[in-house]
């Protein structure tokens, strides 16, 4: 057993101290007992080698650069941001323009107007677009929602 | 601050300002050790690749919210880690879904690794692929936390409490973590160890 004859106390330290994150106080004791305690000193060299051999730990085998890719897709993301500010002043002003439409014209005439669901989506664009700007995440699952904004994107154009 | 961590910053720096070479010059110079990471953390070579893809594009997009008093390299490993922490935590899901249609095989045991090609070893004088299998086997054993100590500490240098912030715990847990992880390493550990050792002077056969 590795421990057999180690000091409880010392062995807690053992790992913290060859890595030298201890205080320096309490790596002073440790040292001081290593210089008389063989199991002690026995214990931190294996401590040693143990890192040591995990240096040899394979990585990624080597591989093309990232960069094409990596920029490709930064490049999506700038120009999807483009988009998302660009719809979202289009959302606020056709927002606007609803609001003045009921207001001015006082009585339903919803049959003149698009698919509600486009104006219930609206905050959600601009929501969108207000995280984009400071430079939120959007990555991975809320790509559904991005693709739902683009949709949305072609209704407001068309429209 | 070292000359290191002075780059990372400055190129940071001129990423927020919109620099796509400083972007460049990022995903470069760290792109290496990223993979090296996810690699060893994940065991997967295409799962490393698009771990390393997915951090470079997070630092893209927080480029503009980044603090200059945070420390780039452990900010990026800050987020490699996370993610590889979501790639494991999906390949469980997948896994629990695949699971009744038997489809094993291949895959179920990349990481943990199951006694894969057990060649005959020769008595002493462990075999440098030998060696490298040992080594892999035994840190995928690790629990998950302690590999990820493990290897943010002892392979990108990340003192105790880079590795505490990296993984959100305290300095105390990242200690013990790396106490435990050394524990759990050493029987896996020990035919390399003893084939090692420079003077093999009391040790039990």
């Amino acid at each position: 057993m590795e421990r057999t004859g180690l000091c409880a106390e010392c062995a807690e330290l053992l790992v913290p101290y060859i890595d030298g994150e201890l205080p320096p106080e309490e790596a002073a004791a440790v040292a001081a007992h290593l210089a008389v305690c063989p199991a002690c000193s026995r214990a931190a060299d294996e401590h040693r080698r143990a890192w040591a051999l995990l240096a040899d730990l394979p990585g990624a085998p080597a591989v093309d650069s990232l960069w094409p890719r990596v920029a490709a897709r930064s490049r999506r993301i700038a120009a999807r941001a483009r988009v998302l500010r660009r719809v979202a002043a289009a959302a606020a002003a056709l927002a606007a323009a609803f609001t003045l439409f009921y207001f001015v014209s006082g009585r339903d005439n919803s049959a003149a107007l698009p698919d509600p669901d486009l104006l219930v989506h609206l905050p959600v664009v601009e929501q969108y677009a207000s995280l984009d700007e400071a430079g939120g995440e959007w990555l991975g699952e809320d790509l559904d929602l991005v693709q739902a904004v683009f949709e949305l994107t072609q209704e407001i154009e068309d429209f | 601050m070292k000359p290191e961590a002075e780059r990372g910053r400055e190129l940071m720096l001129r990423l927020a300002r919109g620099d796509m070479r400083a972007f460049e010059e990022i995903v470069v110079s760290y792109e290496r050790a990223v993979r090296n990471f996810a690699f060893r953390y994940l065991g997967d070579e295409r799962k490393a690749e698009d771990v390393a893809q997915e951090t470079f594009l997070r630092v893209y997009t927080a480029r503009s919210r980044w603090r200059p008093d945070a420390k780039f390299h452990t900010w990026l490993f800050t987020i490699a880690s996370r993610l590889c922490l979501n790639a494991i935590r999906s390949q469980r899901r997948e896994r629990r879904v695949m699971r009744p249609a038997a489809v094993g095989g291949d895959g179920s045991d990349e990481l943990a690794g199951a006694p894969a090609r057990r060649t005959a070893s020769p008595p002493d004088g462990v075999l440098a692929a030998e060696r490298a299998e040992l080594l892999r086997r035994a840190v995928a054993a690790l629990s998950e936390n302690q590999r990820r100590a493990l290897l943010l500490h002892r392979f990108e240098g990340l003192s105790y409490r880079e590795v505490a912030e990296a993984m959100g715990l305290t300095l105390e847990a990242v200690r013990s973590l790396l106490v435990r992880a050394r524990r759990n390493l050493h029987d896996r550990l020990a035919p390399l160890l003893r084939a090692d050792e420079p003077a093999a002077e009391g040790e039990e056969p």
